[in-house]
């Protein structure tokens, strides 16, 4: 059966590019547009990871990570980061929060789907 | 790059251009709001995704050129930098760079970088580096428009704006230049030059502003309040010379030329129609909203013109004006300038400068349909093609000296909106100058400048639109000012203040304004108000206040509304209790909630089996039962919810009646009136739209046959005016509409003679009422000419069909002389219908409650045979014929026999 991935960013154009990217890859994908709106999301179906953004209003991706491993239920669902090269305190500070590994934007589709294979297969 | 791709790449355009919107608003609010912190991480964001995300599409010259942009910004969260009216003119050339950069990507042109406002940015970076340079000195590079950058002194004419101007002169727009020639006196008296052209920008379709890169001196030398700027802009517009003087409000400021541009092809990739770049999305939304809003204009247009109220006006003003910025905000050009003509003429009409005759109504209403067609026309992704002639008659009517009607004989030249709109938004600006500065008296020179500024700024305004209390409160501040007279120019400038805040409350009505200035006393507007005539002629009458206090009042009570307008909130409030909804999403909810019932169903049959079992299995019985009652409410209620979701008031198919009346009677000269009753019965969106074309056409035949020339019906003893009334009704479960009209009746005799022509089955006499029932029979028409409308025999037997298709019944009678009534009734509940399960011999039946008129238990014997094979028995002193349930007679158990009436 063929995993889920939840693809959180306000931005929907490329919400909609990792979607399609994952979706060649044989993932099925949820989209969510910041943090509330994804963990709405997971509480309603299983995921079996998150790729998440940094940089959303209501609740940005380190807070969104942050809660997630706060959560005994979610604690183990792994969580990939998106980030841009400027950004590289957030690396940082992702890992420190629980993140599992990150992919810097812009990226190649194949780099996005190595890592996410390499997470959950 | 891969299809796929390029249609996310399309969507990030729209997000960009939706970000930047933002962006722009944001940056003005956080003007007002300094302090607030989230705005400015808002904005922040923004231009951070449209960073990232153009790195991604690669679009690197965006990524490169909005990193700028970002590092102004987060030093601006950070608190490194003040936020001051030059940084922001900087981030709003920046935007607007990038959303040019994002058209040049979009329609495939080459793209190039505004070097310039680099060089605007690094200079605030260097700022940031320098904190000895005060906030508030002028940084060097600011444009006053982001144009190609270097437009030379004399090169006057890009070749792009070349063509966009003749493509603009070809659709009859006038194209000026306009030279400004403010000085720097003169922003020290409250001019200011950034006004006039954001307005000019506002109110043309073209706008082109080529700046002459003079000699600005170094930062250290700048002076604040000097002007090192002289912008020329070239524009096309509907405006005439006059009006654009008036943006100015002072004409010696600006001079308008007419400009002769030449006839060339417009230019290629020319972005009139950019439907296919529009995010499809936002075209479906302005499609379905400009759909909704051009009915609505229509009705109201014909309200209007029997009421001439001005309430009607004002709304049908703000429809188009509505209509008008959802087409620009969609680059729809050719449809905005005619928007904007007809919005003129309304606009007139509002100041009673334009004639109110039926005539005009036929413009505006000429000028509904072409919008309606050219909407229809761009869902086909089809070209709007020419104006129609309508819009000569608009400009022609727009052409003619604005001289006052006797309607409205306003000695006071009317504050059109575009003024008024111009005046609040400097008045307001000036308030907050003053009330800041008032509390910190005695003044020192600077803040002493800006009251003069301010105040001056004021006079002339009030000036302009004629308000004397103002112009003398203003100039009663500026002497007290030039006079060191601080108390007196405190209270001065209070009044002021007070004045301006009045304009920004709810408008109110003439009578309190009146009472509140002092003008007359509570008990005069009581006693006026408990007669009829306008409140204000009466006050005049009765020598209470002066017919001039009167207009002024009423004046002011327009610049409110057009206040109210400018303010959103309001607005918003009233919208948000109305969804449109996506008619899919409804009905895959409905698809949803079917299978809840039947699953929800499935239940009692499970709680059928268990209940059997023995005491452990008893109380979780019980409680599957509980469950189930709280499943059933529930899953009713959302039935019951969704299905209302699809309900609409009938009053919206009602609508389109009353043009069709309207055009027939002044086609053929009758006098008709349309009578409504039962609007707000809702049906079904689905039996709405099945319904729409048949009730037209009974009613154009109401109109077009039925009621008969005012001679002919006076002469037959009746009114004048013929009535149609359309009547809607619940009846039982059925819905009832009535279609009754009192002309001329349906001729029985020719129709008679008709039928028997084509050779069909005819009843054998006139007066049987069977005979009427003929009119449904297509091909067959009494008419014995054809009329565009009607009379080809084709609409009757469409009404018939949908109203069998609909599961309901059509009727008609009608009475030579007297009248005609055709009557629709279907059923109302549509849906999931229930079925009675019925177990027979082993074998199960559902049948359909709505077949079911009654279910009886039998003991067998009281069956009895009757002639022939079949069975009967004997019920409530009928006899009823009797089916068996099964085939051959095989168990010999209870035998319970269902009767079935016909």
């Amino acid at each position: 059966m063929s995993k889920t991935i939840l693809i959180v960013d306000d931005a929907m154009s490329m919400r909609g590019l990792v979607a399609m990217t994952l979706r060649n890859g044989g993932y099925q994908v949820v989209e969510a547009s910041d943090g509330v709106d994804a963990l709405n999301k997971i509480g309603r179906q299983k995921v079996n990871m998150v790729v998440t953004d940094y940089n959303m209003p209501n609740m940005n991706g380190i807070e969104l990570i942050k809660n997630l491993k706060a959560d005994p239920q979610y604690r183990f669902l792994p969580i990939v980061m998106l980030t841009t090269e400027s950004e590289d305190g957030k690396k940082q500070q992702g890992q420190m929060a629980g993140a599992k590994a990150w992919v810097v934007k812009p990226f190649k589709p194949e780099t996005m789907l190595m890592v996410v294979k390499k997470i959950i297969g | 790059m891969d299809p796929n791709v390029e249609q996310h790449r399309i969507q990030f355009y729209q997000e960009a251009r939706d970000i930047l919107d933002r962006v722009n608003d944001d940056i003005l609010k956080a003007e007002a709001d300094p302090e607030n912190q989230e705005i400015l991480n808002s904005i922040f964001r923004g231009i951070h995704t449209i960073k990232g995300s153009a790195g991604v599409f690669d679009m690197d010259d965006v990524s490169q050129f909005t990193h700028h942009l970002e590092g102004i910004l987060n030093a601006l969260r950070e608190g490194r930098l003040v936020l001051a009216a030059d940084l922001v003119d900087v981030v709003l050339a920046g935007s607007d760079h990038i959303n040019k950069m994002i058209d040049d990507y979009s329609s495939g042109r080459q793209v190039t970088i505004n070097d310039d406002l680099v060089a605007a940015f690094m200079c605030f970076c260097s700022k940031v580096s320098d904190p000895q340079i005060g906030a508030d000195t002028v940084c060097t590079c600011i444009e006053v428009e982001a144009a190609s950058g270097k437009a030379p002194m004399d090169e006057l004419f890009p070749e792009e704006l070349g063509g966009a101007l003749a493509d603009a002169a070809r659709k009859g727009l006038n194209v000026f230049k306009v030279t400004l020639h403010y000085t720097s006196e003169m922003m020290e008296h409250g001019y200011d030059p950034m006004v006039l052209l954001r307005n000019l920008n506002q109110a043309c379709a073209h706008y082109h502003a080529v700046t002459p890169s003079g000699r600005i001196p170094s930062l250290g030398e700048i002076e604040p309040l000097s002007l090192y700027l002289h912008p020329i802009v070239y524009v096309a517009t509907e405006s005439t010379k006059e009006e654009i003087e008036l943006l100015a409000f002072d004409s010696s400021l600006v001079t308008v030329e007419a400009l002769q541009v030449g006839r060339e092809a417009p230019a290629a990739g020319d972005a009139d129609y950019p439907a296919d770049t529009l995010d499809p999305d936002a075209l479906k939304e302005f499609l379905v909203s400009a759909t909704e809003t051009l009915e609505t204009l229509e009705k109201t247009v014909i309200s209007y013109e029997e009421t001439n109220s001005r309430d009607a006006l004002n709304q049908i003003f703000r429809l188009v004006h509505n209509f008008k910025g959802d087409s620009d905000y969609l680059h729809f050009k050719d449809l905005t300038v005619f928007a904007h003509a007809l919005e003129s003429l309304l606009d007139r009409l509002r100041a009673g400068t334009a004639p109110r005759t039926s005539e005009t109504v036929d413009v505006i209403l000429q000028a509904v349909d072409f919008l309606k067609q050219s909407i229809l026309k761009i869902a086909r992704k089809k070209d709007i093609g020419a104006f129609p002639p309508v819009f000569l008659k608009l400009k022609n009517i727009l052409q003619q000296p604005a001289k006052a009607t006797q309607e409205s004989a306003a000695p006071l030249p009317p504050a059109s909106d575009e003024l008024g709109r111009v005046f609040i938004e400097q008045a307001l600006q000036y308030r907050e100058v003053l009330t800041t500065v008032v509390s910190s008296i005695p003044l020192d020179t600077s803040q002493k400048t800006m009251v003069q500024r301010s105040l001056n700024g004021l006079l002339q305004g009030s000036r302009l639109l004629n308000f004397k209390t103002l112009e003398q409160i203003t100039a009663k501040a500026i002497s007290a000012l030039a006079g060191h007279e601080p108390r007196i120019l405190v209270e001065a400038v209070e009044e002021v203040i007070a004045f301006i805040e009045g304009i920004e409350e709810e408008p109110k009505r003439i009578g309190e304004l009146l009472v509140r200035d002092g003008k007359i006393s509570e008990k005069d507007l009581k006693e006026a108000l408990s007669r009829q005539k306008p409140l204000g002629k009466i006050l005049v009458e009765e020598e209470k206040v002066s017919e001039e206090d009167v207009l002024r009042a009423l004046k002011k009570q327009d610049l409110m509304e057009t206040a109210k307008q400018l303010r959103p909130a309001a607005a918003a409030e009233h919208e948000m209790r109305t969804m449109r909804i996506d008619e899919r999403k409804v009905e895959h909810f409905d698809n949803i909630i079917g299978e809840l019932l039947i699953a929800r169903n499935t239940y009692e049959y499970l709680l059928y089996h268990l209940r059997g079992a023995d005491g452990d299995l008893r109380s979780t019985v019980k409680q599957l039962k509980d469950n189930l009652h709280l499943i059933s409410r529930l899953t009713n209620e959302m039935h019951h919810g969704v299905m209302s979701l699809r309900m609409i008031p009938i009053r919206n198919i009602f609508q389109k009646f009353s043009r069709v009346a309207r055009d027939i009677s002044r086609k053929q000269r009758k006098l008709i009136d349309l009578i409504t009753d039962g609007e707000e019965i809702e049906i079904d969106k689905k039996v709405a739209d099945m319904l729409t074309d048949p009730l037209v056409h009974i009613v154009r035949n109401a109109c077009d046959h039925a009621i008969e020339q005012p001679a002919e019906r006076k002469s037959a003893g009746k009114p004048e005016k013929g009535t149609v009334i359309l009547r809607a009704s619940q009846e039982g479960r059925n819905l009832t509409i009535r279609i009754i009209d009192d002309g001329k009746g349906i001729d029985r005799r020719r129709l008679y003679e008709k039928a028997k022509e084509t050779g069909m089955n005819i009843p054998s006499s006139l007066d049987d009422p069977a005979l009427l029932e003929l009119i449904f029979v297509p091909g067959l028409s009494t008419k014995r000419e054809v009329t565009d409308l009607s009379g080809r025999g084709v609409g009757m037997d469409v009404v018939k069909t949908t109203a069998r298709a609909l599961g309901g019944t059509v009727q008609v009678t009608s009475e030579e002389g007297k009248g005609t009534e055709i009557t629709l009734s279907f059923p109302m509940a549509m849906g999931i219908s229930a079925a009675l399960l019925v177990e027979a011999d082993q074998s199960s039946y559902a049948i359909p409650l709505d077949y079911i008129v009654e279910t009886l238990k039998l003991p067998a014997h009281k069956l009895r045979k009757a002639a022939g094979s079949g069975l009967v028995f004997y019920y409530r002193g009928e006899v009823i014929p009797c089916r068996t349930a099964r085939c051959a007679p095989r168990s010999h158990l209870q035998r319970q026999w269902w009767g079935l009436s016909p």
